[in-house]
């Protein structure tokens, strides 16, 4: 979503969907990362841009252990938005499915998306207060461009789960 | 919305972290499963009744322009959540107000999708269905 689910989001599949035809991906630009290696690559920038800033040993190393944390917060909602996308296409094809089972599963998928969220605003501030203002404008930046390259990657050549 | 024709297969991956997982369920579908563009090429070739297939096809154009506007005030709130955590004294309350009308909006999106969801098999047999959400891959 990096502008509009619609826009953006179809555009993509478009591409993507044209790049699976063609069967290479040399075709279509060069492979597109998947989700797994956008979230390591950009998480380790942050690492960098934390251990770059960061001259106390300390504090470098609380926050490189908050960084973990936001990896693994990036993996797990992954695995989480796959597992939701598999049970709606389940359920979705059960042409009797009652409403209320649909309004649950996206309730449920709801709950998880907001209690990661909450987690990873916990972890953001965190981060955020354990660095001076100075260390802040590039630790701030790498951190928000984690967010965006993640939530705009659109991995080829991975199942949904 | 419909299940999705697998020769994405290898392309419909998931993942979906939105910006501070800010995307909707009904958000992830449209990105994940099928765009509307697909779903209505397969509704053209399933449904051959013209005044049913006109009928569900006139249903999605409705919700993709609902949806358009939505995704534009979701663009304009994150577009506010990513300042204010840009600086380094923002508090969790400057953020929380972005994120009540970010969920609203979500809420509203998965209820306008699952209604047009509704809304189309409503209007087709189960044989149809079966036909729309079949994935040639499975």
């Amino acid at each position: 979503m990096r502008s509009s689910v619609h826009r953006v989001g179809f555009a993509t599949l478009f591409t993507l969907l044209f790049c699976a035809a063609m069967l290479t991906s040399s075709g279509c630009g060069g492979k597109k990362p998947t989700a797994a290696e956008t979230i390591e690559r950009y998480s380790q920038k942050l690492r960098e841009a934390i251990s770059t800033s960061v001259p106390e040993q300390g504090r470098k190393y609380q926050m490189l252990l908050i960084v973990n944390q936001v990896e693994a917060l990036h993996v797990r909602f992954n695995q989480e938005t796959a597992e939701f996308v598999e049970s709606y296409r389940r359920l979705n094809a059960d042409y009797d499915a009652t409403r209320a089972t649909f309004d649950q599963l996206f309730s449920d998928y709801s709950a998880k998306r907001v209690k990661a969220r909450s987690e990873a605003l916990d972890l953001h501030f965190q981060l955020a207060a354990l660095a001076t203002a100075d260390e802040w404008d590039a630790i701030g930046k790498a951190e928000l461009k984690l967010y965006e390259e993640v939530e705009a990657a659109r991995p080829a050549g991975e199942g949904t789960k | 919305m419909m299940v999705a024709a697998r020769q994405r297969g290898q392309v419909l991956i998931l993942l979906a972290a939105w910006l501070f997982f800010g995307g909707g369920a009904s958000s992830a579908l449209v990105v994940y499963d099928r765009p509307a563009s697909e779903i209505k090429k397969v509704i053209k070739h399933v449904i051959t009744n013209v005044d049913r297939r006109d009928a569900i096809l006139s249903n999605i154009s409705v919700w993709e322009a609902g949806q358009k506007q939505k995704d534009e005030k979701v663009t304009e709130y994150r577009g506010e959540l990513f300042k204010t955590l840009r600086r380094k004294d923002s508090r969790r309350s400057d953020a929380e107000p972005l994120m009540t009308k970010l969920d609203a909006t979500f809420l509203e999106m998965d209820q306008s999708f699952l209604n047009l969801r509704f809304r189309v098999k409503a209007q087709v047999t189960s044989a149809e269905w079966a036909a729309l959400v079949a994935r040639p891959d499975r």
